[in-house]
């Protein structure tokens, strides 16, 4: 490892090139691939990713002692905003459009361990590492800029939907509820610290914040699971999205951020952390409602009015809209299956047929020709969507954990069958 | 910039590609991005564009003008939707034509 003195006019030019030098990078590499357009989209989701995750994880490691920057200027909680933007620039487009084809560990193993590995405790004053500062490193790598250049290259190349969504949906979370927070504690007043404040108060404000998080990740589970895509507009859904949540709500993904907000800002007793809510309003009456008019009635001239006229923007329905009915089918010998069925029939459903099949094993729930069926729990968490609000919440939940476990598992299981045939 | 460098304050230096250089970039980008589908999308652009310019021009509320940037879409969406056509007419004149 190499420690020597590097003057200090030499650390200034060197971040004046660590914000410049990605930022020139991106736009030239940009320009070449400009016909490309789901490769420029990719550049501009790992870009997005990135700044949320490093400003994230950079903060982690400051208040694990890992390392912290020097100097004043342009600091977001000890964070120089331009080597923030800089890292986002470079650990996700520029290095995407560089190199396409190269798998993204393979493209930052060197960086990480040699760069970092050589100069990092040569660059102080602007940077001070800590003890332990090389697994901070290889952690910033693993979560923020190994996963951001994967997210380019499966979006450019449309692949991996489940992931590539669960990637935005990470990024957004950290952008909305650590970035956006911090920003404005930055500019108005206010701190993160919540030793203040009363313990019940916290207490009341976490189930809440829970709450507000499973609506904004089930709309984005039922916009892969119904929709075949994302909830960014630039990579889209193919279909119009109407189950789940949607259902009851048209945007429960801004009702999430607005929401959370108010209930991070009660629990930081920041009034102006909770009045990011009214920018949450403030965004969908002008962004949001452009894009309905200029994107979705284009695409879906008949369902989108249709549903837009039945389903609210921010107060959920109390019953769902639904235009389709939907089947469960369920084993009449089963005691199991009956009783389900029988428990789920006095609640009254909305649209749900309950279809006796002698010999199914599992219950199942199938919404339409287009959608995959849901088994056991999973048919049975859908099934709740049909009851009301707060049912359909439960159902998202359980959703939230039961498929994405079963993804893993099936995963799992490939790849050992593969292991396998491979010995074999 | 020069007087502060002189006064031996090298914040403005540092600072400058990440409060001209950046927000310039994006205006130019912004400008020479393909034509806007719509009517409002042509707006929005030259809203954020004189955002922008705002924040290069004004660095000491550069972070409120940045986090008041849906504002600039609620404008438009107001403009396009509420204002009477005799009012909004020239006004797009003067912007999009």
């Amino acid at each position: 490892m190499i420690d020597v003195a590097i003057p200090v006019a030499f650390l200034w030019a060197l971040r004046w090139a660590l914000f410049l030098g990605p930022l020139v990078a991106t736009l030239a590499l940009g320009y070449r691939h400009r016909h490309d357009k789901r490769r420029l989209i990719g550049g501009l989701f790992a870009f997005l990713y990135g700044l949320g995750l490093i400003f994230v994880m950079h903060q982690l490691a400051m208040a694990l002692g890992w390392w912290r920057y020097g100097g004043n200027v342009l600091m977001l909680m000890g964070l120089p905003a331009d080597i923030w933007l800089g890292g986002a620039l470079l650990f996700g487009p520029a290095l995407y459009f560089a190199f396409p084809s190269i798998t993204p560990l393979l493209l930052t193993l060197p960086i990480a361990v040699g760069l970092h590995g050589t100069v990092f405790s040569s660059l102080k004053p602007f940077v001070w590492a800590g003890e332990g500062w090389f697994v901070g490193v290889v952690l910033v790598f693993a979560v923020a800029h190994i996963p951001a250049i994967y997210l380019a290259k499966w979006t450019a190349r449309n692949e991996n939907l489940a992931l590539r969504a669960t990637l935005l949906a990470v990024g957004y979370g950290c952008l909305a509820f650590a970035v956006l927070p911090s920003l404005i504690i930055h500019s108005l007043g206010g701190s993160w610290s919540l030793g203040t404040r009363p313990p019940w108060l916290l207490a009341a404000c976490a189930p809440c914040f829970v709450l507000c998080m499973v609506m904004g990740l089930s709309a984005v589970q039922f916009f892969v699971i119904e929709g075949q895509g994302t909830p960014i507009p630039l990579d889209p859904t193919q279909r119009l999205v109407r189950t789940g949540l949607f259902a009851y709500v048209t945007n429960p993904m801004q009702l999430c951020t607005a929401l959370a907000w108010i209930v991070m800002g009660v629990a930081l007793g920041n009034f102006w952390v909770a009045s990011a809510s009214i920018m949450a309003w403030v965004f969908v009456q002008g962004m949001v409602r452009w894009h309905h008019r200029n994107d979705l009635l284009i695409r879906f001239p008949e369902g989108w009015p249709e549903y837009r006229a039945h389903v609210p923007e921010w107060l959920p329905r109390w019953h769902p809209w639904v235009q389709e009915r939907s089947q469960t089918a369920y084993d009449p010998a089963s005691v199991a299956h009956r009783w389900i069925v029988a428990w789920l029939q006095r609640r009254q459903p909305s649209s749900l047929d309950f279809v006796a099949t002698p010999g199914t094993q599992t219950l199942s729930y199938r919404e339409n020709d287009m959608s995959p069926p849901f088994t056991g729990v999973a048919a049975v968490a859908k099934a709740f969507n049909r009851i009301n609000f707060p049912f359909a919440l439960m159902g998202a939940t359980i959703l939230l954990v039961v498929l994405p476990s079963r993804w893993i598992i099936s995963l799992a299981k490939t790849r050992k069958s593969a292991a396998v045939a491979g010995h074999g | 910039m020069i007087a502060a460098l002189r006064a031996g304050n090298e914040e403005p230096l540092l600072a400058f590609p990440m409060t001209v250089v950046f927000p310039a970039v994006l205006v130019i980008l912004l400008a020479v991005m393909p034509p806007a589908r719509s009517r409002e999308g042509v707006l929005m652009r030259v809203g954020t564009m004189i955002q922008l310019l705002l924040i290069v021009m004004l660095p000491a509320f550069g972070l409120y003008l940045a986090l008041g940037l849906p504002v600039v879409f609620l404008c438009v969406e107001l403009f396009e939707t509420r204002l009477p056509a005799a009012v909004r007419a020239p006004i797009v004149k003067l912007l999009v034509a």
